[in-house]
């Protein structure tokens, strides 16, 4: 089966390490499944179970719709909930089921093949409809189309369960297809879409999924269901139908990378101290309580980020005070009394969410995204978590991180909502931490720019680099097409960078980087270089960056630091910090991919 | 019994409205149909066959009911058309 398929190579964007190597299942979208079936004859006798798979599906879909307007009920405007009650007469239409049970019973028909003529010839005269809003209500009709071919196509046994794992592909995975992928069923998943720092990069990297992003349109023309796959997480490559001795060379890899992160695991204990004394926070990215377990097995020092939104998304609408101090409390009190940063609600660009934004923009990475969301549109959402924050403080070491901060007024604006708030609980004779700090995240370029006015109103810095990557260079991290220009060394950044950690020095402020190259290795010898405090990341990349640190000198790491700021290019500037990391750490370097753009 | 219906409304019979139509059709007991100018006509109790209409904004349909309920049918129907379908 190998023998006549020739091994092919392609390269994507490594968004989440480690090596997954099995056969592949594709995932198609509900677009997807709108297509023509395989025209075939059945027999009379089918007849009858044709039909009655028919209504089953026209059943399933109808249940799926109503589900769905449920949940948008409350999401919703009203008005186009009118949409799904025209998907809803669809499934239960006369003209539609009489069509495709005659062409079941007199042409003989499979019910797929059959439902989909009956809908492509309403879909043909509505296309050729004068009023333009008609021809586009052929969207909704290929919709509910797309649902009832779906569950007649699973009926035909193309489930996607297998017996043994496999590799998911997909042209596209939205973060939430990505949480709903099964553990136990996935190795590894690659898409065509998306990039090193989108959503659904960081959902795989917290759930350890090895992942590769940006898959070129035509490789994924050459992979059908059950080849053999390779998938390289840590360089980004993908090897479809391996040969033997590719096959084996990775095995082998495979098995290496498990022995060295096994032992890798022996340092878990050990302190992130360069070889000249300097010693380093390392710290989680977590977005759930139960997720400290995990920063605790690889020795992280605390929360550096906690993501609130994760609360906000999740539950049932929005989390009373109670049910958020609970939470901060539950957190707190894992954590002993490590440093636990939480985020107020970071709602907007690619994390959207209809249940809390009113309306949709052009331009939602530059819109009422972040803290502006909270003071402009839900003032109301963030007064009920700052009051919370400031009652669960007095269970341990808390601080709290305002997202997407451009200005001064907008800390002055939260610091004054907290004393109110503050002088609101005394009132009410309610305990709560005196003094919390507030820090700004330093992802745009106006709050690095902006990082001496903004020292002196706030009680730390922490460097979101994605965005400030996607600001500065004006380059949207979830376009695919731009991945070429999405440079963390870009000399535009690591300007801003060192000027935010400079800034914090004179002010005597804390300095940390919470973006994604805090937990890329190759990126660890510059950051400590330049100076920074702590590094947060995603718990199961604090072994290696661990690793590196404690092969650091100091005095190197900053000679390297000042090398890279005179560097001209972002490739130079990676060189440099890469050509350290082989010095020092050569067994991880060869877990990174070298370049930054294609293979970030 | 038949009566004619006006589309008032400015996007004329698309999604929403046939799915009006349709959904208030369906709660009766009689066979009713709307037909446009042309000839074609629809079976008012399908929002496709409504929509195969595509009766813009203007269009004058022939609506006609026939079973024991036919009267109210035709009072509730031309009643949703009249109110341009609650839209604009």
């Amino acid at each position: 089966m190998q023998g006549n398929k020739s091994e092919k190579i392609c390269q994507g964007i490594a968004a989440s390490g480690g090596y997954a190597i099995g056969r592949v299942c594709f995932v198609r979208h509900e677009e997807n499944f709108y297509t023509e079936p395989v025209d075939r004859s059945i027999d009379a006798a089918e007849i009858a179970g044709e039909i009655s798979n028919f209504h089953a599906a026209l059943d399933a879909a109808r249940s799926e719709i109503i589900a769905l307007q449920e949940e948008l009920r409350t999401k919703a405007d009203a008005t186009d909930l009118g949409i799904f009650d025209a998907q809803l007469l669809i499934t239960d239409d006369q003209m539609l089921t009489r069509g495709v049970e005659d062409m079941i019973n007199n042409q003989l028909k499979p019910a797929d093949y059959a439902f989909f003529k009956v809908v492509e010839k309403f879909v043909a005269a509505f296309s050729v409809m004068p009023d333009s809003y008609i021809k586009e209500r052929t969207a909704d009709i290929r919709d509910v189309a797309a649902r009832v071919l779906s569950h007649l196509q699973k009926r035909g046994g193309n489930s996607m369960h297998y017996d043994d794992q496999r590799i998911i592909l997909a042209h596209d995975l939205t973060p939430s297809d990505t949480a709903a992928l099964d553990r136990r069923q996935v190795l590894g998943f690659a898409v065509e879409t998306g990039s090193a720092s989108s959503h659904t990069a960081i959902l795989a990297r917290s759930m350890q999924l090895p992942a590769v992003l940006g898959i070129p349109g035509d490789f994924f023309e050459a992979v059908q269901d059950n080849d053999m796959l390779i998938l390289d997480g840590y360089t980004g490559k993908l090897i479809l139908n391996p040969t033997r001795e590719t096959e084996a060379e990775y095995r082998r890899k495979h098995e290496a990378a498990l022995i060295f992160f096994h032992k890798l695991a022996e340092e878990n204990r050990l302190s992130a101290e360069t070889r000249d004394g300097f010693v380093l926070q390392l710290s989680g990215n977590i977005e759930k309580v139960e997720d400290v377990d995990t920063v605790h097995e690889y020795g992280g020092c605390g929360i550096g980020l906690f993501r609130s939104e994760y609360m906000f998304l999740n539950a049932s609408g929005v989390p009373g005070e109670e049910e958020q101090i609970a939470t901060y409390r539950a957190l707190l009190e894992k954590m002993n009394n490590e440093c636990v940063v939480v985020r107020t609600l970071d709602i907007g660009g690619d994390k959207l969410d209809q249940a809390l934004q009113r309306y949709a923009e052009p331009n939602p990475f530059l819109g009422v995204r972040g803290i502006r969301f909270c003071l402009q549109e839900r003032p109301d959402i963030l007064r009920t978590q700052l009051r919370a924050l400031l009652r669960a403080g007095k269970y341990g070491n808390l601080k709290v991180m305002l997202p997407m901060v451009t200005c001064v007024e907008e800390i002055l604006e939260v610091r004054s909502l907290i004393s109110e708030l503050e002088k609101e609980l005394r009132r009410e004779k309610l305990d709560f931490a005196a003094n919390m700090p507030i820090g700004a995240m330093v992802e745009t370029p106006a709050a690095a720019l902006l990082a001496g006015p903004l020292a002196k109103v706030v009680d730390f810095f922490s460097i979101g680099t994605n965005d400030l990557v996607q600001y500065t260079l004006a380059v949207d991290r979830t376009n695919e097409h731009l991945n070429y220009l999405y440079y963390p060394t870009h000399p535009a950044v690591l300007t801003l960078i060192a000027n935010c950690i400079a800034v914090a020095r004179r002010h005597n402020l804390p300095v940390s980087v919470c973006g994604q190259i805090a937990g890329d290795p190759r990126f660890t010898p510059l950051l400590v270089g330049l100076g920074v405090n702590e590094l947060s990341m995603p718990p199961n990349a604090i072994g290696p960056v661990r690793r590196v640190v404690r092969n650091l000198q100091m005095a190197d790491a900053e000679l390297a630091a000042h090398q890279v700021l005179e560097c001209e290019t972002p490739q130079k500037a990676l060189n440099i910090s890469m050509k350290m990391l082989w010095d020092v750490a050569p067994e991880i370097a060869e877990l990174t991919a070298p370049e930054i753009a294609s293979k970030q | 019994m038949i009566t004619e219906v006006k589309i008032l409304n400015r996007l004329g019979l698309h999604a929403r409205p046939a799915a009006l139509v349709a959904q208030c059709a369906a709660k009766f007991e009689a066979a009713i149909s709307l037909t446009a100018q042309s000839g074609e006509a629809a079976d008012a109790k399908s929002i496709l066959s409504l929509l195969m209409l595509g009766a813009p904004c203007g269009s004058v349909l022939t609506l006609e009911a026939q079973g024991c309920d036919e009267a109210e049918a035709l009072q509730v129907l031309s009643g949703l058309f009249a109110g341009k379908f609650d839209e604009d």
